[in-house]
């Protein structure tokens, strides 16, 4: 078990330096740079030049690499050139939020997508089945944006039950005060997200039960006598649930992804807000940060998907 | 050998829903077992034999499955019973060893947990009681050191251990009746014998009957007392072990029993049936269904019986009487 677990760790490494280097080269090949948006006409182009070569973008991609990793490992990402704070600070106050909202909104999408995809497999045919399909066309063809700006503002104008943008109310103090309150602000986004995160895990677990329900050792379940409910519990639900726990991960990962336009839409400030603008205005030591951040956390999503495999199935561990 | 009948089966057809139409894969099929006896059923792929084990057992999907007929097992009509009822025979009274011991057995359950959930089911045993049984069973069918292999999972298992542990879980319980599909199909020949022996030393232990699917008459001739011919769905022949090798009647018998291949034979070629089982789909019922595959002789007019031609033998129809091989004509 350990030994799988060290093994999968150490592959990491040269996995984060790779995706460093790319990070860092897809960042230098985008046009532009941070000084021309910010510098009008009548500047001296010689000037200009001696501000690019202070920020040393004359220097060679891998000297300027090289001082990028070093500053990285001293918890130094750089300057922001457009808001003119560090980049970890500007960071820092939005890392939370994404993370949170994006839980949240994991956490719904299972809770949601998992009893779901067990009926339908588990009734496959039957008119709850199609009732779970039709759900599934709605929550995989709506395009995204359209869905949150209808809940915005259905639920937020028009009903007025949750807050229409944000993170925490400004006259909530104390930690219950405030945890609630940001609960409450993700409350809707979160499950707006979470539902229409649910389409392929609902499809998986479905074919991956109907697969099940044929297997042999099913089978032999049901010859020992073992009621219904039971071979349902013990060797289908659980064997199918793998595939499921594989993509847990993964799951991660898109949902931060995704949260750049759920941020957009609800005016709440996280990473997809803070990406979309750095990258607008050309903002690299964001870009590059937010960019190796995803990165990491996808190659920790992955990691984490082949513990949980490892974990519940003993055919892929390391004796 | 005239004992307690164990097990009687009485006219019964099993159809499927294929496509929302039913088509039927066994037709009218009677057979009876007794205690200490061997049943085998044999016959080629899609002749029937497993559905009709699957029957007996109650594990059709009843939602596109018609089972009409009797089943008569220890005084109780098994058809008429509800899946809970059936529950409580299944893997107690009744046990089922089945083909493929890859597929078989749960990946992510262990050998020893897969065991005990037959008595988990069925005995009031404590969980000592349980673990003591299930080490017993272990031993019983000739795996070493069953306290390791019971904490072992399925993927650790040689194909020959993972069949015992299939049978260790058939007889958990120690069943009057066990139907074991194609056991030894999947296994090299030594451990085909050792499972074979197996068998029998378990049948003699708890009196039980056995009925024995497969497809290797060498297998039968080792083991069975009764053998049962099936083609497409019915039983085209029926007989005491020895008769059915040294008289057989059937040319679907005569033609399996010279398809066998003997050490002695003096050709170089094996004998082949040609052709195959009709699909359930495109058989007609009111026809002699073996009649395509020797073109060569006179078929049966309309759908024919079978008819008790001697004590305990029967065969169907008549066109066996004048049946050649093509070669001795």
């Amino acid at each position: 078990m350990w030994k799988t677990i060290i093994r999968r760790v150490l592959i990491m490494i040269p996995q984060i330096v790779i995706l460093s280097v790319l990070v860092f080269v897809l960042a230098k090949l985008m046009p532009g740079d941070p000084f021309s948006g910010t510098i009008g006409p009548n500047t001296d182009p010689k000037q200009i030049e001696a501000l690019k070569r202070a920020a040393g973008l004359f220097d060679p991609w891998y000297v300027q690499y090289w001082h990028w990793i070093v500053n990285l490992f001293h918890g130094n990402l750089g300057q922001s050139y457009t808001l003119k704070q560090p980049v970890t600070t500007v960071l820092g106050n939005r890392i939370g939020n994404t993370v949170w909202l994006s839980l949240l909104s994991l956490i719904v999408s299972y809770a949601v997508a998992i009893p779901l995809g067990m009926t339908s497999g588990r009734h496959d045919g039957s008119r709850r089945d199609r009732g779970i399909a039709i759900f599934n066309y709605f929550t995989f063809g709506l395009p995204t944006f359209v869905v949150f700006l209808l809940g915005l503002y259905f639920f937020g104008y028009q009903l007025n039950w949750f807050p229409t943008s944000g993170t925490v109310s400004i006259n909530a103090s104390g930690f219950f005060a405030e945890a609630s309150s940001r609960l409450y602000h993700m409350l809707l986004p979160g499950a707006l997200a979470g539902i229409l995160g649910t389409t392929s895990t609902i499809q998986y677990l479905r074919s991956e039960i109907i697969d099940a329900k044929s297997q042999d050792y099913v089978r032999t379940a049901r010859s020992k006598g073992v009621p219904t409910s039971k071979v349902y519990s013990r060797h289908i639900f659980r064997n199918s649930l793998l595939p499921i726990a594989a993509f847990a991960g993964f799951q991660i990962t898109g949902l931060i992804g995704g949260s750049v336009v759920i941020e957009q839409v609800f005016s709440y400030p996280g990473m997809g807000q803070l990406f979309i603008t750095a990258i607008t205005s050309r903002d690299y030591s964001v870009v590059t940060a937010i960019v190796l951040f995803t990165g990491i956390l996808a190659l920790f999503g992955s990691l984490l998907s082949d513990i949980i495999l490892s974990l519940v199935d003993p055919r892929i561990r390391i004796e | 050998m005239k004992e307690e009948t164990l097990l009687s089966i009485n006219g019964v057809s099993v159809a499927f829903k294929i496509n929302g139409e039913f088509y039927t894969a066994i037709d009218d099929v009677s057979l009876e077992l007794h205690r200490d006896e061997v049943l085998a059923i044999v016959g080629e792929s899609g002749s029937g034999k497993s559905t009709l084990a699957t029957t007996v057992i109650g594990l059709h999907n009843m939602n596109a499955t018609q089972v009409t007929g009797e089943i008569n097992f220890q005084g109780k009509e098994i058809l008429e019973l509800s899946e809970d009822e059936f529950n409580d025979i299944r893997g107690d009274e009744m046990g089922m060893i089945f083909q493929d011991p890859l597929a078989a057995l749960n990946p992510l359950i262990r050998i020893g947990d897969q065991i005990k959930e037959s008595l988990d089911v069925h005995s009031d045993m404590t969980e000592d009681q349980k673990q003591a049984r299930v080490h017993e069973l272990l031993d019983q069918v000739g795996i070493p050191h069953p306290e390791r292999v019971a904490k072992q999972f399925p993927h650790q298992l040689s194909g020959g251990m993972r069949q015992r542990i299939i049978i260790a879980i058939a007889i958990a319980n120690k069943p009057q009746l066990i139907i074991a599909d194609e056991p030894t199909t999947a296994l090299d020949v030594t451990i085909q014998a050792q499972i074979l022996d197996l068998l029998k030393d378990i049948q003699r232990e708890n009196h039980a009957g056995i009925i024995l699917i497969t497809h290797d008459l060498g297998v039968v001739a080792e083991v069975a007392d009764t053998v049962a011919v099936m083609y497409a769905g019915e039983i085209v022949e029926q007989a005491p072990v020895e008769t059915l090798f040294n008289n057989p009647k059937h040319p679907y018998t005569r033609s399996l029993l010279r398809a066998m291949p003997t050490i002695d034979s003096e050709s170089d070629e094996l004998y082949v049936v040609e052709g195959a089982v009709p699909s359930i789909k495109d058989m007609d019922r009111n026809s002699d269904l073996f009649a395509p595959r020797i073109p060569w002789t006179k078929p049966d007019v309309g759908h024919p019986v079978l008819k008790e031609i001697a004590p305990n033998h029967y065969v169907r129809g008549e066109s066996w009487r004048e049946f050649k091989f093509k070669d001795e004509l």
